[in-house]
């Protein structure tokens, strides 16, 4: 079978600005919610939210600018010159690595409540098995089709979402808002620590830079992108401590399916919107997860640049499979993600101070 | 195509075809209510041994909408007992053709006998909150009697006992008494929270269900505690504003007269500056209109129309004063949400007060609780007086 060829294999900036939220929006928000909500006295989960977001486009905003300095230049190639080659192979391979997690992750996840509230009777190892097998396809091909399938999906993730939001506001009480910032400032930090992790995504801009094929406005287009998920969080986050109250939020353990699972449109001709809430969402998991192993493959296959794509994602996919199949229960596959996002959040920011520094010492030229 | 293509193509069929979780619509048995009692315990078992009904439908009774259907019953009753609900829901399954299937329940009864067993009424709660084939939007009753005889209602108007009692529940409009339907999410909320709360509670006779004020159940413990009628009801929806219609009937002139209720708003505030004495102040303003009288007077006079008004707010406060005397003396139990809106506006007073606002020190029933109505008459109907004037 012959695949289809785009015409190049170069991004714009658009697709960019696409790339990031998509990113973003992945398991992470389906139970989000919960955890804000233990940390936080009824609605302030809203203020880490907002901080977090602003952190998260700052970072968007800073490692954009930085990889847009070099333009058409891989990862690899850049840090090289900023930090010499052995590092930099260092720096990649790690990077890989926790893609590789991420994908992981994402698979577990979505197995997890995919056979929680859809198949019952399933195995989880069929579910995370074909649901892999469809993220592999899309990565061996083309990676301009990638980024078109962005495109054309986050329109319908957000429409879906803003349908939950609309369709939930005749159970929204705002006075299960108040009392307002009465949360103490450590429960703040705790709530932070949550908030800032389930922005993660803006790493895939080390490497996605580089294909872009003038980087110029990349930055603000990629910051402008992390404004959506950010917006996106606090309103259902808001959402779900209006219609469920404190307490319940942070007792389900994915408040935003049950918020799906609350809508009931008058007139009882449309009642289980779960269903095609589930449906999107897998669409936005898939975007999520297929990013993070083509971003991996991306990283692996610039190191062995004589390797070809398909081999790398063979030998990876097994392994994603594997990683993802580790954790035997829920406590340990949430223990697991934790872990996996402050290495990705530590990890993003150390990279930048690093290179950030060095080429300002070492006074490496960016074309700008 | 090539041969290669076909043969792939052939062998991933035996891949892409079947499905776990398969499961036939003319298989399923829709569960639509269900009934849980307390059953005697023979053995001596430390837990309690649970009845529970479930009222399945079936569809061949349920006939054409001409009328032409058959004889046939449009549900049937199935009881099985055990000590835990899962566990019935399977012994269930083996004595049912069809497996019953939970995703279309929509009521839960559950005796007043059981949830006046310590700690049994959130464990019975757990399996309709944790299951996921379970909606957060069923309804909750509590039965006088067992709860069992509410499913065994026969309807004439309608032919399933679960479609009756909850078209007979969104009738709140018409009876300021009766407590809205509890959501099971709802009680979610109040079985993770610490406030006391109501939950309506029904009798069955005569083949039609009653509705007959709430059982009130305690905050912390979970545990039914005591109950209200209908006029204390209607004082409670008053306060927490969960009014949609009803009436107030008076005497003015030693006439009835009857007040219908549109539309009521109630405002609750609350002055905590000293924690050793709490003033809660409530005003209801209510508006309305005449629905029936027994008198002749004419009604088109501002003076005569005051008097009524005054009549009406007097009656609105009486109720109001009746229910809180009973929450503040009778049961000592705050089911208003008063607590809640301590939390929400006075955070750090509330902090203080928590552990002792309906226990311990028992601040609640302490506390000043002013009740203030002002009721206004709209209009008098479609006539001013429908008799003359008479003897007067």
């Amino acid at each position: 079978m012959k695949s289809f060829k785009y015409a190049d294999e170069k991004i714009g900036e658009k697709e960019i600005m696409i790339a990031v939220p998509s990113m973003v929006i992945g398991v992470g928000i389906l139970s989000l919610p919960k955890d804000l909500a233990s940390a936080t006295v009824a609605s302030d989960g809203w203020i880490p939210l907002i901080i977090g977001g602003f952190i998260a486009i700052l970072m968007t905003w800073l490692v954009a600018k930085f990889a847009s300095g070099f333009v058409n230049q891989t990862f690899l190639t850049y840090a090289s010159s900023i930090a010499t080659r052995p590092v930099a192979i260092v720096l990649t391979f790690l990077f890989a690595i926790l893609f590789l997690l991420i994908t992981a992750f994402q698979v577990r996840q979505i197995a997890d409540i995919s056979k929680q509230y859809l198949f019952d009777r399933t195995p989880l190892e069929i579910i995370s098995l074909a649901f892999l097998l469809v993220v592999m396809y899309a990565v061996s091909g083309s990676r301009a089709g990638l980024f078109r399938l962005n495109v054309m999906f986050l329109p319908i993730i957000l429409f879906i979402a803003l349908s939950v939001f609309v369709f939930n506001l005749g159970w929204f009480d705002y006075e299960k808002l108040f009392p307002v910032f009465k949360t103490g400032f450590n429960d703040y930090v705790k709530g932070l620590n949550t908030s800032v992790t389930s922005y993660l995504g803006f790493s895939i801009l080390w490497f996605y830079i580089a294909l872009v094929d003038k980087p110029k406005k990349a930055p603000k287009m990629a910051a402008i992108g992390m404004c959506i998920p950010v917006v996106l969080y606090i309103m259902l986050y808001l959402l779900c401590i209006g219609v469920f109250g404190r307490e319940v939020t942070a007792n389900l353990l994915y408040p935003t399916v049950e918020l799906a699972k609350v809508v009931d449109i008058p007139g009882g001709f449309f009642e289980r919107f779960e269903s095609i809430f589930f449906v999107i969402w897998i669409m936005a998991i898939f975007n999520t997860a297929s990013m993070a192993l083509d971003v991996a493959v991306l990283a692996i296959n610039s190191i062995f640049s004589k390797m070809l794509k398909a081999k790398i994602l063979f030998i990876l996919v097994p392994i994603v499979y594997i990683i993802s199949m580790l954790p035997q229960e829920i406590v340990e596959v949430n223990s697991f993600g934790a872990a996996m996002s402050i290495s990705m959040l530590f990890y993003s920011v150390l990279v930048f101070a690093l290179l950030f520094v060095i080429a300002k010492v070492r006074g490496v030229k960016r074309d700008e | 195509m090539n041969k290669r293509l076909l043969i792939h193509l052939c062998w991933m069929m035996l891949l892409l075809s079947g499905c776990w979780d398969e499961n036939d619509i003319e298989e399923r048995g829709f569960v639509i209510g269900t009934a849980i009692d307390l059953v005697e315990d023979q053995q001596a078992n430390d837990n309690p041994t649970l009845k529970m009904t479930n009222q399945f439908v079936v569809p061949a009774g349920i006939g054409l909408p001409t009328g032409a259907g058959s004889e046939k019953k449009a549900f049937t009753n199935l009881s099985k007992t055990g000590e835990s609900l899962f566990e019935i829901i399977r012994l269930m399954s083996t004595a049912v053709g069809r497996a019953p299937y939970y995703e279309h329940l929509k009521l839960i009864v559950v005796s007043e006998e059981v949830a006046r067993q310590p700690d049994l009424f959130a464990g019975i709660m757990d399996l309709f909150i944790r299951d996921q084939e379970m909606r957060r939007e069923m309804r909750v009753v509590i039965s006088e009697d067992k709860a069992q005889k509410i499913l065994e209602i026969e309807p004439e108007t309608e032919n399933l006992p679960v479609m009756y009692i909850t078209n007979v529940m969104e009738n709140t409009t018409k009876l300021a008494g009766l407590i809205d339907p509890a959501r099971i999410g709802e009680i979610h909320e109040h079985l993770l929270e610490p406030q006391s709360y109501v939950i309506p509670r029904v009798f069955s006779s005569d083949d039609k269900i009653i509705f007959n004020g709430g059982a009130v159940f305690h905050g912390e413990s979970n545990r039914l505690v005591g109950t209200i009628n209908l006029e204390e009801a209607a004082g409670l929806n008053l306060i927490k504003n969960k009014i949609e219609g009803g009436y107030f009937k008076i005497e003015v002139d030693n006439k009835l007269m009857v007040y219908e209720l549109k539309r009521v708003k109630s405002n609750i505030e609350i002055n905590a500056n000293d924690p050793e004495d709490i003033n809660i102040e409530i005003t209801i303003d209510a508006e309305g209109n005449i629905g029936e009288m027994f008198g002749q007077k004419s009604l088109l006079d501002k003076a005569y129309l005051s008097k009524i008004e005054r009549k009406v707010s007097e009656r609105i406060e009486q109720v109001v004063n009746n229910t809180i005397k009973k929450a503040q003396e009778d049961l000592k139990l705050d089911f208003f949400g008063f607590s809640e809106i301590l939390k929400r506006k006075h955070y750090e007073i509330w902090n203080e007060v928590k552990e002792n606002w309906d226990e311990g020190d028992n601040i609640f029933a302490n506390s000043t609780v002013k009740v203030k109505a002002d009721a206004i008459i709209r209009t008098t109907g479609a006539t001013d007086r429908v008799k003359d004037q008479g003897s007067e």
